[in-house]
């Protein structure tokens, strides 16, 4: 019998592998599809699902974003959109953390909510919706809050945790948890036509600046809500910095932060450096 | 007339406010309404005006030309003489027939004959006394300011309810004040509570020149519904951002990042002339 290597170099083409041959490839040497899209990538090779990322991410990027595992904590409307792109983009590993389950006024923005899916836990229809997409992707859904004391346990081995959360004071904690462990965060949050992005390496004090005046309740999307297109611009502007950390490349919102208003379409650039 | 004061039981309590000369329109409700001012009576409205309260005579002939004692038009500023307990009206020019007629010696004086002010040979008593004086249009912002300065007693209550609905327009911007030489806070002044059990104030306005800045004001996302997205704006020295934040009605705990001139700052910031400030609202949903 062949081996692996030589499997797939007879069935690519140029150095596409299709779908149907990653999945021959696991069935015939006894692996998960997830090892097999690894063997692909490691030989140079790319699964053909990835063509029209190439120009953008090389192959050996591709095989770092699939080596990678990213943290997704809360996944309503910032965290589906976060999860789906994931998942597209290549990232091997994905941990979706949220307790609640889907209801009727989740409808008009969180990707992953739908008729079928009310009352279902948002975790499970993430790993669901990643399993239409790409088996090869692992989804590991925890139907947990995020809290401190269980933080370590649940982000032990995560490269970039991404925070989707609702609650300010949550998200604090989480700043803090990944300033303790060594892992970058990407921070974004939404109200009515507004949002921001920010990213923070370990050492910095980004969220905690960001929210310097918070006492207590929620900001204004307490009062603004959220529509439905909100959460998927700033969730993409999340992805992109996820994938600019694993591949070390471009310019990460590192101690600034993205505003976004969207009734004005104004982008502003925000220093976020503590007053000496 | 019972315009006097209840007799002197209880001295009036002194309360001294110091106040940005570019608030002193803020007292209008009072001139109009009418204060106490303490003064030698039985003398002519001349003497009182000029002599007393050192309004020029040539102010008082060209500006002040209605002036209503006891609700009665005067004609003679020499001979109409001012009893204790008078209450005397002062405006400028009125409009129309009716502010013609009411002039002082005016033409149509014949018409209101039967209400003008005719001496009842009662008023050259000299005492001390305390007169009610009214001050209308115009008048308000000539001549209050130099009644505010002197000194003007009002009631307890109608001052605090004056007060407490300027506890923003007016008391915060106020850079001192005392009562009965002890210093009292705006806060105390606003509820009223500095005034519990007393009849009536004698209140004493130090208008102060106060030197102002300029600030661009930056508004972002939902804080520019209803507001504006950038503004050049004055505001007294020494100024704070979050009175600022106060002065456009920014909800305090809805407040996220501020900036002055592109850095960090936080609501006890100073801010000073050119500034920049950039308010953005605080957003957590997710």
């Amino acid at each position: 019998m062949t081996s692996l290597p030589a499997f797939l170099q007879e069935h690519a083409t140029g150095d596409l592998i299709p779908w149907s041959c990653q999945v021959d490839a696991a069935r015939l040497f006894g692996l998960t599809l997830n090892e097999t899209e690894e063997a692909i990538l490691k030989q140079a090779l790319l699964p053909s699902r990835y063509q029209r990322n190439r120009q953008t991410i090389s192959t050996g990027g591709q095989l770092e974003l699939f080596l990678s595992s990213v943290a997704v904590i809360g996944c309503g409307g910032l965290g589906g959109y976060i999860i789906e792109e994931l998942s597209r983009l290549g990232v091997g590993r994905i941990v979706a953390i949220d307790p609640d389950v889907f209801e009727e006024h989740n409808l008009n923005r969180q990707l992953l909510s739908t008729l079928s899916t009310l009352g279902l836990p948002k975790v499970e229809a993430a790993a669901e919706r990643v399993a239409q997409i790409n088996p090869a992707v692992k989804l590991t859904p925890i139907q947990k809050a995020y809290a401190p004391d269980n933080g370590h346990e649940l982000l032990g081995n995560v490269t970039v945790v991404v925070d989707a959360l609702d609650s300010i004071p949550v998200r604090l904690e989480l700043a803090e948890t990944c300033n303790t462990l060594g892992i970058p965060l990407v921070h974004g949050a939404i109200g009515g036509w507004y949002g921001h992005v920010a990213t923070q390496f370990p050492g910095e004090q980004s969220i905690q600046m960001i929210y310097a005046t918070w006492t207590e309740g929620k900001g204004v999307e307490q009062r603004l809500g959220n529509p439905a297109f909100t959460p998927a611009v700033v969730a993409s502007l999340q992805v992109a910095e996820v994938c600019k950390i694993i591949l070390g490349e471009g310019l990460p919102l590192r101690c600034r932060q993205a505003s976004i208003d969207l009734l004005a379409m104004e982008f502003h650039d925000i220093p976020i450096i503590s007053e000496p | 007339m019972t315009n006097a004061p209840e007799p002197n039981l209880q001295p009036p309590l002194r309360l001294r406010l110091f106040v940005p000369i570019g608030l002193a329109t803020e007292f209008s409700p009072l001139y109009q309404s009418g204060f106490f001012v303490t003064a030698r009576t039985g003398c002519s409205v001349k003497d009182l005006l000029c002599n007393q309260f050192g309004i020029d005579e040539e102010y008082l002939t060209g500006r002040i030309t209605t002036i209503f004692l006891d609700s009665k038009p005067v004609d003679s500023l020499e001979t109409t003489l001012i009893r204790d307990g008078a209450t005397l009206a002062l405006s400028g020019a009125m409009p129309g027939l009716v502010g013609a007629t009411m002039r002082r010696g005016s033409f149509y004086a014949a018409l209101r004959e039967g209400i003008s002010h005719h001496d009842d040979g009662q008023s050259g008593v000299a005492v001390i006394g305390a007169i009610k004086i009214k001050l209308f249009n115009i008048l308000m912002s000539e001549i209050g300011p130099l009644f505010l300065g002197r000194g003007i007693t009002v009631p307890a209550t109608a001052l605090a309810g004056f007060l407490a609905e300027r506890a923003d327009s007016l008391l915060s911007h106020c850079t001192g004040a005392d009562l009965d030489g002890k210093p009292v806070t705006m806060t105390a002044l606003a509820s009223g509570k500095a005034f519990l059990g007393r009849e009536r104030v004698r209140l004493m306005v130090v208008l102060e020149r106060v030197k102002t800045m300029r600030i661009t004001v930056k508004l972002f996302a939902s804080f520019r519904t209803g507001r504006f997205s950038v503004e050049e704006r004055e505001y007294p020295e020494g100024t704070t951002i979050g009175q600022v934040a106060d002065s456009i009605a920014l909800p305090r705990e809805v407040i996220g990042i501020m900036m002055v001139n592109s850095r960090h700052g936080k609501l006890d910031r100073e801010l000073v002339e050119g500034d920049i400030l950039a308010i953005f609202p605080l957003l957590g949903g997710g």
